[in-house]
Parts: structure tokens; C-alpha cells; sequence
């Protein structure tokens, strides 16, 4: 099975290892979310950071794509 | 009238109209398949949010913010992590490939009948369980909202839903979801900007009163989350599963292009996310406003009407009846559409795909087509119906991880291998989508949440309730091994082909391989893709 490392499948594996890694972290170190900065819990603060990386890939793929398919 | 009585005739009345207007545009089986398969992708977008966006997503997970605090935000991570890969692995690729269904994605490859089945057989199982969740959840629902009777609650959901999908199709379903999807995201902002507004407009004041309340357990994984290889297996499932969703993936053939699903779901990625964001403030608000508030709990100390009505409790108490009310009415609306979005996939998989592609091997009459796809809605909605009906009294909340999990484990492996891996064969996309299914549904079964809390054993056969860590890379190993061994001549359509994955760069060719059988039809061969 080959399957080309292209950016698509690099930002494919990204998303898949964040959302992974989020997953592992919360079950086997919950204590690592434990305080807070600026007011802010810090295991709100990893979500929202998440949110803001799936975001910002989709945003990224959509521009890439569209100055290929403009060329 | 009451105000709730107010919003919930008025929201039938809207869909009525939205019906009627939809209706008098829908005058082929494009129409009524994918809306005319020309929505703007903010249109489409907005609708991929409204389809994905349950009751479940709106008052069950503000409800389970004051239950169990901070898992709600892990499934809402979960979740949102499956928009992007949805769009960098399936998106442009689907829509290039497809035109009704995504079982034909499938069959643009494969010229076997069984695999045509089995993907047929996966989708429709996925849609009927999700249906029958989510009207059972409609029927009590509206009991608690509205005081209705379970059966007048859902045979009036079900008439609704039998309408707008028989008469207006695809677009009356797009534009209800659309509007639904406008309408929670107002509701959403409205209640989060409520609660804010208790705190100063403070986030960190209302997170210092959540720690206060909860002694910080609130802010932390629960214990439900606490052993590794269930919550790996919980997060691939979440974000997995929506790959292969048939009624969200039936959205990319309602637009133009690559280009246009792709932006679809940048718009649908960042309304669910925003739609998450203020979710925390809203739940978080329910667990500081509405927790500690007596009105809102019976003698026991229970929340009336339970966890699901959390958001409702708050409403009334920041706004009054009248917000109360209009949360109310955008649940119904919500309920309406999701059943709307997931009746049109049923009546896709039966009319198109069961009887079309698969019985009439793709020489069926269009109009009969079209015909029966509105018998599909009402005989669907029947089902749906007795079903949900014989299901009321049980708890019947693993279908939804069942059909998830079959969504992630058979209907997304086959999907990604058919349109990634030129390697993959009849066989091994039979092998990848079968092993999948009956591991995920063994795996359910023989799990903590069936074999334990429903069939009253005293330990599970498998120790984990989320089945798709194991599940997932068995249906991928299953049509790797398969597709290898296979040694068939002539295994794929389009084997002599370019890749799939270059089907956004150019049309679909009809080379000699794919000129053998009359399938994908001329007309699909010919749309334009980026």
C-alpha cells in the first residue's frame, strides 16, 4: 500500500496525532491540566487550542488548494 | 397561548412554508437528490453545521457540562478534530466521484454487486439507528417540552419530516438546516452572552466560581475518561465516525465542486467550533446558575426534567419565559432538521442506491426513481416510527456509538481506500467494510455497555466501551490482506486508471476500463470538478 507523504497527509496525521495525543494526555496525566493562566484553566485553554489547530488547518488546506487549482 | 405554543406553531409553520417553496423548485431527481447540486459553499456549509448538530449537541451537552463538567469539552474536541480530516481525505475527492450517494463512490471502482451491497447494507444501518435515537430522543423531547403525548410527539415530527423530504427533497432539507443552524447559533450566543453578563463579562470570574463550586473537579477529566485505551479508542471513534456518516457526507454532492466542498466544510469547521466555543460558557454557566438554584431541582434534589433541560432552566432564568421559549422552539427545529437531513440519506440509500444502482444495475427510469424515493421517505418514516415506539422504555443511547462505530470502522476505510489506494479490489473492499461492521458491532455488544448495563452479565467480554481503536485498523487489515491475495483479473474498474486522488485536478475519465459498464453516468462523468 503506498500512500504519498503529500502536505495533505502530513496535516491529516497532524490533526489525527493532536486529537490523539489530547486523548492519551487526559487519561493518563490529568494532573498536567490542573491550574490556570490568566484566569484561564489551563485544560480549557488546551482545548481551545485545539479548536483553534483544526481551524487554522482547514483554513490552510482551503488556501493551498485554491492557489494550485488558480495556477 | 403560552409562549413555548407561540415558537413551536411558529416553527411549523416556517418548515411548512419552506416545504411548500422547495416543493415547486424540485422538478427533477438532481432537485430532489442534492438541491440542483449548485449550493454556495456558506449555504452548504451552514447546512453541514445544521445536519451535525443534534439536540444531542445542544442540550445534551450542556447538560452533561452540569453532570459531568469538562467531558463534555473532550467530546466536543473529539468531534471537531473529524471536520478537518473530513475535509483533507474525503471532501473534493467525494464530490468528484460522486453524484447522488456515496455508495456510487464505491461503485465508480467497483463493478461487483456484493460490494455495491455491503456499502448500501453499512449506510443504511448507520442512518435507521441514528433515526430511531434521535426520534426516540425527539418524542421525550417534546413530552418535556411541549407536554405532548410520546406518539402525537412523534407521528407530528415524523409527518413533518415525511413532508419536507418527500415534496421539497434536498432543498427543503438544506434550507431547514441552514435556518436551524442560524437560529442555535443566535440561541447559543444569546445564552452564553447571558451568562458572561453575570460575571462581569468575566470568563476567568465564572471559570474561579465553576473551581469554587466543584472544588476543581469540574475543570478536569472525569474518571469515565481515566483508562488510556478507551479514551484513544473514544477519540479516534469521535473523530473517525463523522467520516463516514452517510447523511453528512451526502452534503458534498450539493455543490458544483472540489472547491466548493472544500470550502463547505471551512464554513461548517468554524460554526461548529464557534457554536463548542460558547457551549463552555453556556454549560459552565447551567453548572453555576442553575446547579445550585432550588426552583430547578424536585425534592430528591434532581434537575426536573433532567440533564437535558439544563439549557432550558437557563434560559428561564436569564431571560424569562420567552427566551425559555425560544430555545424550545429551536430544539424542535433541530430535532426537525437532523430527522430531515438523515430520512433524505434513508430515502438516498433505498431509491438510489438499493433500487437504481444496485436492483436495476443503474438502468432504472429516473422518474421511477424519483417516485420511489418519496415511497422510501413515507415507508422510512413508518419504520421509524414502530421502531421508535418499541424502543421508547429502553435505553437505547449505544445505538448512536454503534452507529458511529460502524461509520468509523466500515463505511470510512472503505471510502478512503477506494479513493486513495489504487491497490484496493472488490474483495478486499468487501473484507475492509464487512470485518469492520461485525467488529464494531461485536465489539458493542460484548462490551461493558451492552453485555453489562443492558444484558445484566457480570463482566464485560470486551473491557472497553468504545470499540474503534481495535475495530478501525482490523477493516483496514482485512482489505489490505484481502486486496493483496486477491489475484482476480480485471479487480478494479479503474485499475488502468490515474489515481483518484487526482480527480480534483481533472475530470473523472472514462477510459476504457470505466466505458465497460454504463457507470458513473455520462452526465456525472461530465460535471465540473476543480
Amino acid at each position: 500500500m503506498k500512500f504519498p507523504l503529500s502536505s495533505t497527509a502530513i496535516l491529516a496525521g497532524l490533526v489525527l496525532l493532536a486529537c490523539l495525543g489530547y486523548f492519551g494526555l487526559i487519561a493518563t496525566a490529568p494532573a498536567l491540566l490542573q491550574g490556570s493562566v490568566a484566569g484561564w484553566p489551563r485544560s480549557i485553554l488546551l482545548a481551545l487550542l485545539l479548536f483553534l489547530l483544526f481551524f487554522a488547518v482547514t483554513l490552510w488546506h482551503i488556501r493551498a488548494q485554491d492557489r494550485k487549482s488558480a495556477r | 397561548m403560552s409562549p413555548a405554543t407561540v415558537f413551536f406553531l411558529l416553527f411549523i409553520a416556517a418548515s411548512l412554508l419552506l416545504t411548500r417553496r422547495a416543493a415547486r423548485l424540485t422538478r427533477s431527481a438532481d432537485d430532489f437528490y442534492t438541491a440542483g447540486g449548485q449550493l454556495p459553499a456558506w449555504q452548504n456549509g451552514l447546512a453541514l453545521a445544521g445536519d451535525f448538530l443534534s439536540a444531542a449537541a445542544f442540550l445534551g451537552s450542556i447538560g452533561m457540562y452540569l453532570g459531568q463538567g469538562y467531558d463534555s469539552l473532550v467530546y466536543a474536541v473529539g468531534t471537531l478534530a473529524g471536520w478537518p480530516l473530513l475535509m483533507l481525505l474525503l471532501a473534493d475527492k467525494l464530490r468528484a466521484l460522486g453524484r447522488y450517494s456515496v455508495a456510487e463512490v464505491v461503485a465508480s471502482r467497483f463493478d461487483e454487486r456484493s460490494v455495491r451491497l455491503m456499502s448500501i447494507i453499512s449506510s443504511l444501518t448507520i442512518t435507521l439507528f441514528y433515526l430511531i435515537v434521535q426520534l426516540v430522543g425527539a418524542g421525550k423531547l417534546l413530552q418535556l417540552l411541549f407536554g405532548l403525548p410520546y406518539l402525537a410527539a412523534v407521528g407530528l415530527v415524523v409527518v413533518l419530516m415525511v413532508l419536507q423530504v418527500g415534496l421539497g427533497g434536498m432543498l427543503a432539507t438544506s434550507w431547514l438546516q441552514m435556518t436551524k443552524a442560524a437560529l442555535m447559533l443566535l440561541c447559543a450566543l444569546l445564552l452564553a452572552g447571558g451568562v458572561l453578563q453575570r460575571f462581569g463579562y468575566s470568563a476567568p470570574a465564572l471559570f474561579a466560581q465553576v473551581d469554587r463550586l466543584s472544588h476543581g473537579q469540574a475543570l478536569l477529566p472525569g474518571k469515565s475518561l481515566s483508562d488510556p485505551l478507551d479514551a484513544l479508542s473514544l477519540g479516534l471513534g469521535l473523530s473517525l465516525g463523522l467520516l463516514g456518516l452517510p447523511h453528512i457526507l451526502l452534503r458534498f454532492f450539493t455543490v458544483a465542486d472540489g472547491r466548493a466542498a472544500r470550502h463547505s466544510v471551512g464554513w461548517a469547521t468554524g460554526i461548529v467550533g464557534l457554536f463548542f466555543l460558547l457551549n463552555i460558557f453556556i454549560g459552565y454557566g447551567a453548572l453555576v446558575l442553575v446547579g445550585p438554584a432550588a426552583p430547578f431541582h424536585d425534592a430528591a434534589g434532581k434537575l426536573l426534567g433532567g440533564g437535558n433541560m439544563a439549557a432550558l432552566h437557563l434560559a428561564a432564568l436569564l431571560g424569562g419565559p420567552w427566551l425559555q421559549a425560544l430555545i424550545a422552539g429551536v430544539a424542535f427545529a433541530t430535532i426537525l432538521a437532523v430527522l430531515a437531513g438523515l430520512a433524505m440519506a434513508g430515502a438516498s440509500a433505498i431509491s438510489h442506491d438499493l433500487y437504481a444502482l444496485w436492483l436495476c444495475r443503474g438502468q432504472a427510469d429516473p422518474q421511477r426513481e424519483w417516485q420511489l424515493s418519496r415511497l422510501a421517505t413515507l415507508l422510512l418514516g413508518v419504520a421509524a416510527v414502530l421502531l421508535s415506539t418499541l424502543f421508547q422504555n429502553l435505553n437505547i443511547a449505544f445505538l448512536v456509538g454503534l452507529a458511529f462505530a460502524i461509520a468509523a470502522s466500515s463505511n470510512f476505510p472503505v471510502l478512503l481506500l477506494t479513493l486513495h489506494w489504487r491497490g484496493l479490489t472488490a474483495r478486499g473492499a468487501l473484507a475492509g467494510g464487512g470485518c469492520g461492521m461485525l467488529a464494531a458491532l461485536g465489539l458493542i455488544i460484548s462490551g461493558p455497555t451492552v453485555w453489562v448495563g443492558m444484558l445484566g452479565h457480570a463482566r464485560p467480554l470486551f473491557p472497553y466501551a468504545n470499540p474503534a481503536l481495535f475495530s478501525i485498523p482490523l477493516a483496514f487489515a482485512a482489505a489490505w490482506l484481502a486486496s493483496v491475495l486477491d489475484k482476480t483479473p480485471g479487480r478494479s474498474i479503474d485499475a488502468a486508471q490515474p489515481r483518484a486522488d487526482t480527480a480534483n485536478q481533472a475530470p473523472v475519465s472514462s477510459g476504457p476500463a470505466m466505458q465497460q459498464t454504463d457507470w458513473p453516468p455520462a452526465q456525472h462523468r461530465n460535471r465540473k470538478t476543480t
